[in-house]
């Protein structure tokens, strides 16, 4: 199922969507020119695929939590109460254009209210572009969203630092397990940097 | 003090008053409990349990004060402080990376000693780690609070995680 567009722009800055009319266009490209392993940087569109990262020892010894970034393995990441999130983070170095293709494979239960949220964190400011409530639930497999960002965002040169923030919270509690198990499953992000 | 002096003193104290409300010193407490908040002391025993897509888990909660408790009913109140739960091996040799963690963002409901209490929370467990890694280990469990003032916490117990065979149906409950 994709979401219009429109819906998906609700929440994000006042003016920062595009006036649609009909279905969402992305303009998705058949061929991704990048699948970037260290930053979103370099012109075309870039496909993120979301995933456990791995995260540096403390002084303590301990591979902890960074704090932007769980250390997931990749499988179902599941998220049983009210509140709980979970959160990915990739480096912006160049300006983005303003659209984005947002697929989750997520796993729930009925009545399980799931967000997700797209910021473009730039000096530690997160810019909200997307965000987006998804009450239907699913037993197994993809559910693709499809939006644009914020021509706020796009129109923002990226500073050293700044970085994508993608962010799935259960709202209701309940099962809801968001999917990260290549090959059968995927999640992923869509971005384009401008020329 | 001369009048004028006064008058400054008076207004700084007047300004950093309104600065925020005085909530006191920052503190957490990390504990086990599903439906409510047991707290934890090293060499307590945490419970593992099965949980309903065949994961391993257990229901942490916390109890905190001197931060902002945010709105328990609405979990996208921007004053809803930020909760992460993480558990380690105590003896990292054998493993140094977290068995598991789990952030939540939600308000605290109060609890009956007039402490904040954020209870049910699960925290799973690696599922890429064969059990035996930590089933009736001496594990570490953490929890850290932010608020939305920035006001932070931490606390930390060393505790046996014990697998008795009990399941959980659904996480449902833990709602």
């Amino acid at each position: 199922m994709r979401i219009p567009s429109p819906l998906l722009c609700l929440a994000a800055l006042a003016g920062a969507c595009t006036a649609v009319d009909g279905p969402p266009e992305c303009d998705l490209p058949s061929v991704y020119e990048k699948s970037p392993e260290d930053a979103l940087e370099g012109p075309g569109w870039h496909r993120i695929y979301v995933q456990g990262g791995s995260s540096t020892p403390g002084s303590d010894g301990r591979y902890g939590m960074n704090e932007h970034r769980n250390e997931i393995a990749a499988s179902d990441h599941f998220l049983l109460s009210q509140g709980a999130l979970v959160e990915w983070t990739y480096p912006v170095v160049d300006a983005l254009t303003g659209t984005a293709f947002l697929h989750v494979a997520k796993v729930d239960e009925e009545g399980v209210t799931a967000r997700y949220e797209l910021d473009f964190v730039h000096d530690g400011e997160p810019i909200p572009m997307l965000s987006v409530d998804d009450p239907e639930d699913g037993v197994q497999g993809y559910l693709p969203f499809e939006g644009c960002f914020g021509d706020s965002a796009a129109a923002v040169e990226p500073s050293p630092g700044d970085y994508l923030l993608l962010t799935a919270m259960n709202l209701t509690g309940g099962d809801l397990g968001i999917v990260i198990a290549p090959p059968d499953y995927y999640t992923w992000i869509d971005v384009e940097v401008a020329p | 003090m001369a009048f004028q002096d006064l008058l400054v003193a008076l207004s700084v104290a007047f300004v950093l008053a309104g600065c925020g409300p005085d909530l006191g010193p920052a503190w957490v407490e990390i504990g086990e409990g599903r439906a409510d908040h047991s707290g934890l002391d090293d060499g307590d025993e945490v419970t593992i349990v099965e949980g309903p897509q065949g994961g391993y888990m257990v229901a942490l909660s916390m109890g905190a004060g001197g931060v902002l408790a945010g709105d328990p009913a609405d979990p996208t109140d921007p004053d809803n402080p930020r909760v992460t739960f993480q558990a380690f091996l105590q003896d990292l040799a054998v493993h140094p990376h977290a068995l598991g963690s789990i952030t939540v963002i939600r308000g605290l409901d109060e609890g009956a000693d007039g402490d904040l209490r954020l209870v049910g929370t699960w925290l799973i467990f690696d599922p890429a780690l064969e059990t035996s890694v930590y089933f009736d280990q001496p594990i570490v469990v953490d929890v850290k609070i932010v608020d939305a003032l920035g006001n932070e916490a931490t606390d930390s117990a060393d505790v046996d995680a014990l697998w008795t065979g009990e399941t959980e149906e659904t996480g449902r409950t833990a709602s």
